[in-house]
């Protein structure tokens, strides 16, 4: 009994919390002088000059010199072999490895003072490692760098990429790294600790003739920062990035939490990227040089946050373009490169939990939820039926049919619709949870032949259950007196894979790296309102919102990339191949769009849910959907790079082929849920599972109506090709020239595209250029090593995707309209971009620059009233300049003071400023009689182009410390343009919005465990969308002539004014999250 | 402690798979029960509003004729409807509404004391051949009528009552016939005939033995009665066209058709032989039984001063043009045959022919 409370743990009292505090300070303090003594000791130098000396004697010498104390015993000493050394000025810790280079003996070096012990024979000690990278100061890799321990003289080269690995016994070590005319470089003070990795990237300057036979000697964490800063200054392009090593100071547990930490870049929710303020369809993200589907069902999105940090080697956003890039872009460039061999084991496991204010605990309208919804896949309650026909009774084969026979075919075709996913239940919102793991392996390691194996991998589930509530809901069909309202529930269950497995044998390299993730995302959208048919009359006489308008759309993404790549070094000659498949396969299934309308019953009003009449068959009121998109891509690419010397000028040509095949399929079923003309009276006031069910289909009843555009689908493919050169041309050291052209081959090929649009189809494809040559060069000049000053110029064409292709038109709840295109050119980008870099230090940045870019045919999510009915195109415009201002900081706050704090502060921010002119265009009657239909001519509006925002604002603190670490981050857009329309006084803004984030981070158990708590959203700014009605007067104006007839009343503008309507408010609430890792 | 502090963030983790299981799911909305269509009739002497679940639902603008549509929500078996006078809070009565079916009807009767639920409604058809009649309800009157009498009677009823009608003579008070008028049939009807004494409330007809003739029951009755002889008459039959003038003689019917109607005025049958066309119509002389003689004594109003009766030979009357007997073959018909004179000024002739038909078929068939 005794014992037991003996061995339960105490609680410390306050008094005991506050000297456990103080002893902790004071260890603290000690722990840090130490430090100091310790880095002042390895910093001493020492002559020598001594032939067979005995080791003791030795030891004199060095202690009259330095002052270091030796401890050893004597029987020890006995054991050691005389020692001849000749050496003047050397560091202390190198002049004691060569001491003790082939004694029995071994030493620890610390606190002034020099241990002397027996070497350990047979203790099995797990070795550690140094890994890294070896680069000239311009970034460049060098392949064939010597790399040798100084202590026990073993050695390595560098790959085809600049990377090393030595695997050592623990202690400490100096490096020294070799290459032909570079100065060799020494590295003192590396330690390597059991079964642990130490990184070590070089950079190596080239070496001058008074330098040549001298070894340039540095500290481990000068070497270590100095390598990471060349890369970070050395990119050839205009670009950001963050690199492993600066993920691994952050709490960041996956990329889309590091991402916001890149300047310029803008994330939402964690997941979501916006880079210089211009909208996602400008942006493209790549993982592993592998372009990203997107993972969203209805936008140009990735969600980042499947991919663990912990895999993430690097991320790059480039800003402008290079000749060898494959990805086309007007914002930014998203580079994810994982790793495939990992520089050391690892595994770990996080779990997490968050609570969002407006959703955790609160009523969730879903359909009725499938069993395996969790899990994020169907129990097959939302598979829709098999082998349905059009039920258009004036088109064949129905015209054969007698009244009676065609009743039956429907009232068969109806019977088929078994499952009832119309009706509403309430739910209570989960908190979200999502799991992580994540391992890596180096499996084989043989550095002599420097041949390696290893895979990483990560496992991830997460299930999200959000709300967004909105009001003022007044586009198109919506009462704008009423002050419509609804929210979107959000069901999210995303599973994530990925295995990446690399192999490396002598200067070649091979990787697969496999990616897939499966997404259910389910969103439900509930409206309530007045319509704008009814809407006033309804209103005046108190009947209730006369209109609530249910649209859920269950889908199911399955998204799989496999990458098989090499790398080869001959001689000078670097070949670098890749073959990758990208297979996505999205299933909405059975997305249903259901109304209901109130009616009084006694006093009360009751709403029920409506259907169209028979000969109607529309999409809204209600009807049920089955759509099937898969797209699968192959592509494949051969590049080659050289250095060469032309004169005295250093050049590197780097030549390359890339190939893309797309094949994108789109099914779509639509039943439109009707009545007959017949029906029961009885049956209209049934509730909605019993109007849905079969036993009240017929003659008399309800049945499902599917006109002949209803069932068709969309089927195309495309081929690139593309091949470049490139030139990295350095004049005088201080100036580097990347420049070189791009040719790429597009061809397009409709095999389907089924109309959707009842009457004369507008759609047509805009004859696009088959070749397209893209020219870029970017220059930097480098005056000081911490200085650059960049100037780029560079092309690119943004395609649409084959689905832009596609003549479908798809139901969008929130514009409460159909949404599609009559047919999209490509854009090009030209781009010119100044900009001057200033590296204080590493991970430090200040910077300004400029850009202007010249957007051909930009499309534009445009509203539209030119067929008389509100519509929704992507349009392309005629063309758009956009220049912008930007400013960037990323300053550590040791600069104030050096203290241990200040030095873990990072205050960064930036500051876009842009203002884009639009030529838009109008469609007027084609005046050729030969040909019909519209033609459209262009028009200067002046507007922003669709996306952007006339200014962007990153800022944020950041505190990194050893255990605990705290980031607060703060955003603001402007005025962001979101629907543009030839109408002035249609063009929706979101009003600007301010976020603030927040996150705290702690490390504890050997930093093992890892603890986090994020805030999200902490203002819970609205996101709202309006027009400027009240802000234009309607003049008179000749039709035809590009004049819209509509001009900026005088002192109003195109802000948020008194008599411009809100078109949406949507809040998100605040999101308060907890995760804790651990690793093994 | 910080084991402690991992050891409870992980239960943390296993509550929210619990909350996440244990999550139930609710209808999004309330079952506010089945709609029923309820409609209200009836009539009522006073404004009546009508109260379902604390909340008047409909109202009576105007005393009269009620007909009200309700949509009604129902849940279970236990709704109800109360009917309470428009202003007041007594309810009159309370009707049980379910949740099915769909339509559901109310008939509501308020005659100002009482509230009837039922109502029935006696159609009364028939013909007095002479003489008033009365048709009194429990007593009161509530309709009167002479010849051709055809009224609609409600009759409010409780659940289980009976209601009486009584026909009388006017200004008599012997009861010639009494009816019970039961709850059900809503409808109800009476026919009958009264014969001057008696009121007759079923007379057979039968079809005729030859399909192709037509069978008349008929009696005979006159308006000339002080110069009718009061004796047996007998018809004779003509045909003339339809179309010929009313003092174009007939064409007898040979062989010789004759048929006797006695004096009393009781009915007789005759099987009339099909018209020699569609065009035709048959018309008669009227005779002492027996004779070829006028059944008519000279005399005011029949013969004018230096007027002579003289043989009709199958001339018409306009009012019996009007009103023939109809050949419809296969038919049998209840025939009341009155005479009729047609004066010709030039020759100071007085014609005696059918006057008019009354035809009562209507009634027993």
């Amino acid at each position: 009994m005794y014992g037991f409370y003996q061995n339960k743990p105490v609680w410390p009292s306050r008094h005991a919390t506050k000297i456990l505090l103080m002893i902790k300070l004071t260890t603290l303090l000690f722990f840090i002088t130490i430090l100091q003594i310790s880095a002042a000791t390895f910093a001493q130098k020492v002559s020598l000059n001594v032939t067979n000396e005995p080791l003791e004697r030795v030891f004199d010498r060095i202690r009259d010199q330095s002052g270091v104390d030796f401890f050893f015993s004597a029987s020890l000493i006995a054991s050691a072999k005389p020692v001849s050394i000749h050496v003047k000025d050397l560091e202390l810790n190198v002049a004691l490895a060569e001491i003790f280079r082939g004694q029995p003996l071994r030493y620890v070096l610390s606190n002034n003072a020099v241990k002397v012990m027996a070497k350990e024979y047979n203790k099995l000690v797990k070795p550690g490692r140094i890994s890294g990278k070896i680069a000239d100061e311009k970034g460049q890799p060098l392949p064939g760098a010597n790399v040798k321990v100084v202590e026990t003289g073993a050695g390595t080269q560098a790959a085809a990429d600049g990377a090393y690995i030595l695997n050592l016994p623990p202690g400490t070590y100096t490096l020294e790294f070799s290459y032909v005319s570079f100065a060799t470089q020494r590295v003192t003070g590396i330690v390597v600790t059991e079964g642990k990795n130490t990184p070590l990237d070089l950079s190596m300057k080239t070496a001058s003739t008074g330098l040549k036979e001298v070894a340039v000697t540095s500290g481990y964490k000068k070497a270590s920062a100095e390598g990471l800063l060349v890369k970070q200054k050395n990119a050839s392009e205009i670009s950001n990035g963050i690199s492993a090593e600066q993920i691994a100071r952050t709490p960041d547990k996956n990329i889309g939490e590091s991402l916001k930490r890149i300047s310029g870049v803008n994330t939402v929710d964690n997941k979501f990227v916006l880079v210089r303020g211009i909208g996602e369809r400008y942006n493209s993200a790549m993982l592993d040089g592998v372009i990203l589907p997107s993972t969203e069902a209805q936008t140009r999105n990735f969600s980042f946050d499947l991919i663990p940090a912990n895999l993430v080697d690097n991320v790059v956003v480039s800003k402008t373009v290079t000749p060898d890039m494959n990805a086309s872009f007007g914002g930014g460039l998203i580079q994810i490169n994982t790793k495939d061999i990992p520089s050391e084991n690892f595994m770990g496991f996080t779990a997490g939990t968050s609570y969002n204010d407006q959703s955790t605990g609160k009523d969730f309208f879903s359909h009725e939820r499938g069993k395996y919804d969790y899990f994020g896949f169907d129990d097959g309650r939302r598979k829709f039926p098999e082998g349905l026909v059009h039920t258009d009774k004036g088109v064949a084969p129905n015209t054969t049919l007698t009244d009676s026979e065609f009743q039956q075919k429907v009232d068969q075709q109806s019977q088929k619709f078994k499952t009832d996913n119309f009706t509403l239940y309430k739910y209570r919102a989960a908190p979200s949870q999502n799991y992580q793991f994540t391992i890596g392996q180096l499996i084989a390691i043989d550095t002599a032949n420097q041949n390696k194996l290893g895979f990483t991998a990560a496992l991830s589930y997460r299930n999200t259950q959000s709300i967004a509530n909105f009001d003022q809901q007044r586009r198109n069909g919506w009462e704008p007196t009423f002050n419509n309202y609804g929210a979107t529930y959000n069901f999210n269950t995303t599973l994530g894979a990925l295995l990446n497995v690399g192999l490396q044998l002598g200067s070649n390299r091979f990787s697969l790296r496999n990616t897939y993730t499966h997404l259910y995302d389910n969103a439900l959208i509930r409206t309530t309102g007045y319509d704008l048919d009814n809407g006033v009359v309804d209103l005046a006489s108190g009947v209730p919102p006369n209109q609530i308008q249910e649209a859920d759309d269950p889908t199911f993404t399955n998204l799989l990339q496999n990458k098989l790549s090499g790398q080869h070094q001959l001689s000078k000659l670097k070949i670098e191949w890749n073959f990758a498949r990208t297979g996505i396969d999205r299933k909405e299934k059975d997305l249903g769009i259901a109304t209901s309308m109130p009616v009084l019953i006694g006093k009360e009003y009751r709403y029920f849910y409506i259907a169209s009449p028979q000969i109607q068959a529309q999409i809204v009121p209600m009807s049920r959907h089955n759509y099937h998109n898969q797209e699968t891509n192959y592509s494949w690419q051969l590049d080659a790079s050289t250095p060469f010397t032309l004169g005295s000028l250093r050049n590197t040509i780097k030549a390359g082929y890339f190939g893309i095949t797309r094949r994108a399929k789109f099914n779509w079923q639509i039943a439109s849920f009707i009545y007959s003309a017949n029906r029961d009276e009885s049956l209209r006031y049934l509730p909605l599972n019993e109007m849905v069910n079969p036993a009240n289909f017929g003659a008399n009843g309800y049945n499902y109506a599917i006109t002949q555009y209803y069932l068709d689908n969309y089927d195309g493919k495309s081929i690139t090709h593309a091949g470049y050169l490139m030139f990295d041309t350095r004049f005088m050291e201080k100036l580097r020239l990347i420049w070189g052209l791009r040719a790429e081959h597009y061809k397009y090929t409709e095999i389907k595209n089924g109309q959707f649009l009842r009457g004369k189809s507008e759609f047509k494809l805009p004859s696009e250029k088959t070749w397209q040559f893209l020219p870029s060069a970017n220059l930097t000049y480098s005056p000081l090593s911490q200085i650059n000053f960049r100037a780029a110029i560079s092309s690119s064409v943004v395609r649409p995707e084959l689905m832009d292709n596609s003549q479908f038109f798809k139901f969008s709840p929130i514009l409460n309209a159909q949404f599609g295109n009559q047919g999209l050119s490509s854009t090009r980008i030209n781009s010119y971009d100044l900009k001057a870099e200033w590296f204080p230090g590493l991970g430090e940045i200040i910077s300004a620059g400029a850009f202007y870019k010249n957007f051909d045919k930009p499309a534009e999510l445009t509203f539209s009233i030119a067929t008389g009915n509100i519509s929704y195109y992507l349009e392309n415009a005629s063309k758009a300049r956009v220049y912008g201002l930007e400013f960037e900081l990323r300053k550590n706050l040791a600069f104030i003071h050096p203290n241990k704090i200040l030095s873990n502060i990072t205050l960064y921010g930036n500051l876009t400023l842009q203002k884009s002119s639009v030529f838009g265009s109008y469609r007027v009657k084609n005046p050729d009689p030969k040909t019909d239909g519209d033609i459209r001519v262009a028009v200067k509006q002046e507007r922003s182009m669709y996306g952007q925002a006339p200014y962007l604002v990153n800022a944020g603190l950041q505190y990194t410390g050893e255990q605990f670490g705290i980031n607060v981050a703060y955003n603001k857009s402007g005025y962001k343009t979101y629907i543009v329309s030839f109408y002035t006084n249609q063009i929706e803004y979101e009003m600007p919005r301010e976020q603030i984030d927040a996150q705290i981070s702690y490390k504890f158990l050997r930093k093992r465990f890892e603890v986090k708590l994020n805030a999200g959203n902490l203002l819970n700014s609205a996101s709202t969308f309006f027009v400027n009605t009240g802000s234009y007067d309607h003049v008179p104006f000749t039709p035809g002539t590009g004049d819209n007839g509509l001009r900026l009343k005088e002192g109003f503008t195109d802000k948020y004014e008194e008599g411009d309507q809100i078109r949406l408010k949507q809040k998100f609430g605040r999101t308060y999250s907890t995760s804790l890792s651990y690793n093994f | 402690m910080k084991a402690n502090l991992l050891k409870l963030y992980m239960a943390g983790v296993m509550l929210i798979a619990l909350y996440t299981a244990c999550n139930k799911k609710e209808l999004a909305s309330p079952d506010h029960g089945r709609v029923v269509k309820l409609t209200i009739a009836g009539s009522s002497t006073e404004q009546l509003e009508f109260v379902y679940k604390n909340e008047v639902i409909a109202a009576m603008t105007n005393p009269g004729q009620i007909s009200i549509n309700a949509m009604l929500s129902v849940s279970g078996q236990d709704a109800e409807v109360e009917i309470r006078k428009k202003g007041t809070t007594d309810i009159l009565q309370r009707k049980k509404i379910t949740d099915a079916p769909f339509a559901q009807h109310v008939n509501i009767y308020y005659d100002g004391s009482k509230l009837y639920e039922n109502a029935v409604s006696l159609l009364i058809k028939g013909y007095a051949i002479s003489g008033e009649l009365e048709f009194l309800i429990d007593g009161k009157l509530a309709a009167e009528g002479s010849a051709k009498i055809e009224n609609r009677l409600t009759f409010l009823m409780d659940k289980d009552g009976t209601r009486a009608l009584t026909i009388r003579k006017k200004g008599e008070t012997a009861v010639l016939f009494t009816k019970t008028i039961q709850v059900s049939p809503e409808n109800q009807s009476l026919v009958f005939l009264f014969d001057g004494t008696s009121i007759v409330g079923n007379i057979q007809l039968d079809p005729p033995a030859n399909p192709q003739n037509m069978m008349i029951r008929a009696r005979f009755q006159t308006i000339f009665p002080l110069q009718f002889k009061n004796v047996d008459v007998d018809l004779v039959f003509y045909t003339r066209l339809a179309s010929a003038a009313n003092t174009v003689t007939g064409t007898k019917v040979s062989p010789e058709l004759r048929f006797k109607l006695p004096k009393d005025g009781s009915f007789q049958t005759l099987e009339l032989p099909p018209l020699p066309g569609s065009n035709y119509i048959y018309n008669f002389d009227i005779v002492e039984s027996g004779t070829n003689s006028d059944p008519y004594n000279p005399g005011s109003p029949l013969v004018l001063n230096g007027y002579t009766i003289r043989p009709n030979e199958g001339r018409a009357t306009s009012q019996y043009v009007t009103d023939p007997i109809k050949f419809e073959a296969g038919k049998s018909k209840l025939l009341v045959i009155t005479d009729q004179r047609t004066l010709a000024p030039a020759s100071k002739t007085v014609y005696i022919s059918g006057g008019k038909t009354t035809d009562l078929s209507e009634y027993f068939q």
